[in-house]
């Protein structure tokens, strides 16, 4: 049974880490429930698109840069992450790309929802902030209250509407 | 913007390439008179600060070059160490670098092929407009894609910078259940990887078939990744340590990046070498097929190179069928190795080409001297022949913005890798008239 996937996005630098350590913070608060599957993924471009596949609500988690300050958490759904502005690559397929290519394909969620956790900059080493690390904690309490409703209610509009 | 006689054309980004770039073309009543592709060289850095440091520091290194194929860079620099320490690492590892490679070209190739080229040949700005109309190739394609990062990560434990090379193997062996369950996933893509070449061989590629050489690894039973004698289809076949003796490198003004001639000529690495020169050691399913869809090799037309990434990622899944079928845990992961001084070689067959490393080490291990030589730069004076002759018969009175288009095109099938630069491709034709 495939209902809601969790995934953390992240690069091993800096306060890039956030969606890893998300993952394994909420792993670590909710354990194994039936219908949830909870990854973290180092930079998975294109690829992400298998990774949501076949399930009815995918949240995604990765660090943004808004000018909040650091450690906020911005939550968008659907069609609102198409207004987060991405840094283009070279190297791969970005996020927002990633999304606009599954959508092509009919391959999105549901229901698709993005937390942001807010960051100052990319560090190129393995330093990360106290802020940061408060704000995943935050953001894991939020996850739980949110999963748990999406299994009682079946949907995510029964917290958000 | 016309000034005069003087035509400039600026194209702020080269899309769908690796890496950014500029090409300047100058164009004399009516005739081009000098090309110039600027290519930003990632690796002529690395040799610098390579020197100094520990022969354990190089793997990880070398894997920052390119986040497309940080395999290449590993399993050169793996056989380079090994060479100069006099290191033999015994079968399974030999087996289980092919299996790690087979991951590199399948992930490097299906991205090249669905993100990067397709979208030329089929008209198509935007990718997610191509995915609209073409879904059931796309999500083959990403399938391929993610088997091949799959593979990668069996290793690495990311495909991503993987971290699980080392010298003398890998740091742990796959656990058996996860072997076989990539086992039954790779069956099911090597339907894919035929549809694929089916599907291409159906579309309209153009023709610019030309007279070059085709550079490449070529190993007596086996299709080459990590070892190989270098032949060219002209004649050429040396040893490893004998590259520098018949392949030159010199610096170009407009470019960081060296360029590098055989015997005073361009020459081609990359896919279609590699079909060009050692197809008689694809698998026979594969002869088959190519054979009913009736597709030739030799084959000398750059615009097939996307049919010739096509016949390696086939290859790819059937090797990592063959590789894993036979799979057993080692006794050992990786063997032991005595550091000695000495000079070492490493060449292996990177997705876009051959890609060439020598070390020297001294009796503690540290290097003292690197050099390495990426296919990219290997390829950028035949990029800028064929720009030149196909920029001919493509006619130079066309509008700015169909030369920029067909001149990307060009270079797209090179699938040139110019990662970690910081410009973008800027597209300058200069016009002189009388």
């Amino acid at each position: 049974m495939k209902i809601i996937k969790v995934i953390g996005l992240y690069s091993p630098f800096g306060d890039d880490q956030c969606g890893y350590y998300a993952i394994e913070a909420l792993k670590e608060s909710i354990g194994d429930q039936e219908g949830v599957s909870i990854e973290a993924l180092d930079r998975p471009g294109i690829t992400l698109i298998e990774a949501i596949k076949g399930y009815d609500i995918v949240i995604l988690i990765d660090a943004v840069i808004s000018n909040k300050e650091c450690g906020y958490i911005t939550r968008l759904e659907n069609a609102n992450i198409s207004s987060i502005t991405q840094k283009l690559s070279s190297h791969q397929v970005g996020l927002i790309e990633t999304i606009k290519i599954a959508e092509s394909l009919n391959m999105l969620p549901k229901k698709l929802i993005f937390y942001g956790i807010e960051v100052k900059h990319i560090q190129y080493n393995q330093s990360f902030s106290d802020n940061v690390r408060k704000g995943i904690s935050e953001l894991v309490i939020i996850l739980k209250n949110e999963i748990t409703e999406i299994l009682k209610y079946g949907d995510a509009n029964a917290i958000h509407h | 913007m016309k000034k005069n006689n003087e035509i400039k054309i600026n194209v702020p980004v080269l899309a769908r390439v690796e890496g950014d770039g500029a090409l300047e073309i100058l164009i004399k009543n009516n005739e081009i008179k000098n090309i110039k592709l600027k290519i930003f060289e990632p690796p002529r850095l690395f040799e610098k600060f390579l020197e100094g440091r520990s022969y354990t520091d190089i793997i990880d290194i070398v894997a920052r070059i390119c986040g497309i194929c940080p395999v290449a860079y590993q399993m050169s620099a793996a056989h380079s160490i090994e060479n100069a320490f006099q290191t033999k690492p015994g079968p399974w590892v030999r087996e289980m670098r092919r299996l790690f490679y087979c991951g590199e070209w399948l992930e490097s190739h299906s991205m090249h092929i669905h993100f990067l080229a397709l979208p030329d040949f089929l008209g198509f700005k935007v990718i997610s407009e191509m995915a609209k109309k073409y879904q059931a190739e796309v999500k083959r394609g990403i399938r391929l894609q993610t088997y091949g990062n799959d593979l990668i990560k069996l290793f690495g434990a990311r495909s991503v910078n993987p971290v699980g090379a080392c010298v003398g193997g890998f740091y742990k062996a796959p656990a058996y259940h996860t072997v076989e369950a990539l086992l039954k996933i790779a069956k099911e893509r090597l339907k894919d990887a035929e549809e694929l070449i089916e599907w291409l061989s159906e579309l309209s590629l153009p023709d610019n078939s030309g007279d070059f050489t085709c550079v490449s690894l070529y190993h007596p039973k086996e299709y080459p990744f990590n070892e190989g004698i270098i032949v060219s289809d002209k004649g050429l076949n040396i040893s490893i340590d004998e590259y520098e003796n018949y392949f030159t490198e010199f610096q170009v003004p407009y470019s960081n990046a060296l360029h590098s001639k055989l015997n005073d000529s361009s020459y081609l690495v990359g896919p279609l070498s590699r079909v060009n020169n050692c197809f008689e050691h694809l698998p026979s399913s594969l002869h088959h097929l190519l054979q009913t869809l009736k597709i030739h090799f030799p084959n000398k037309n750059m615009h097939h190179s996307i049919l010739a990434r096509a016949i390696e990622i086939y290859f790819s899944v059937a090797e990592s069928i063959r590789i894993m079928q036979a799979y057993y845990l080692p006794d050992a992961s990786y063997v032991d190795h005595k550091i000695q001084s000495g000079v070492g070689y490493g060449c292996t067959e990177a997705p876009r080409g051959l890609l060439w490393q020598k070390y020297h080490f001294d009796h503690e291990g540290k290097v003292t001297y690197s050099k390495i030589v990426p296919p990219t730069s290997q390829n950028q004076a035949r990029i800028e022949e064929d720009l030149f002759y196909s920029l001919k018969a493509f006619g130079l009175d066309k509008n700015e913005n169909d030369i920029r288009h067909f001149s990307e095109m060009i270079i797209r099938n090179y699938d040139p890798c110019i990662s970690c630069s910081t410009h973008f491709l800027d597209l300058r034709i200069i016009h002189e008239n009388n």
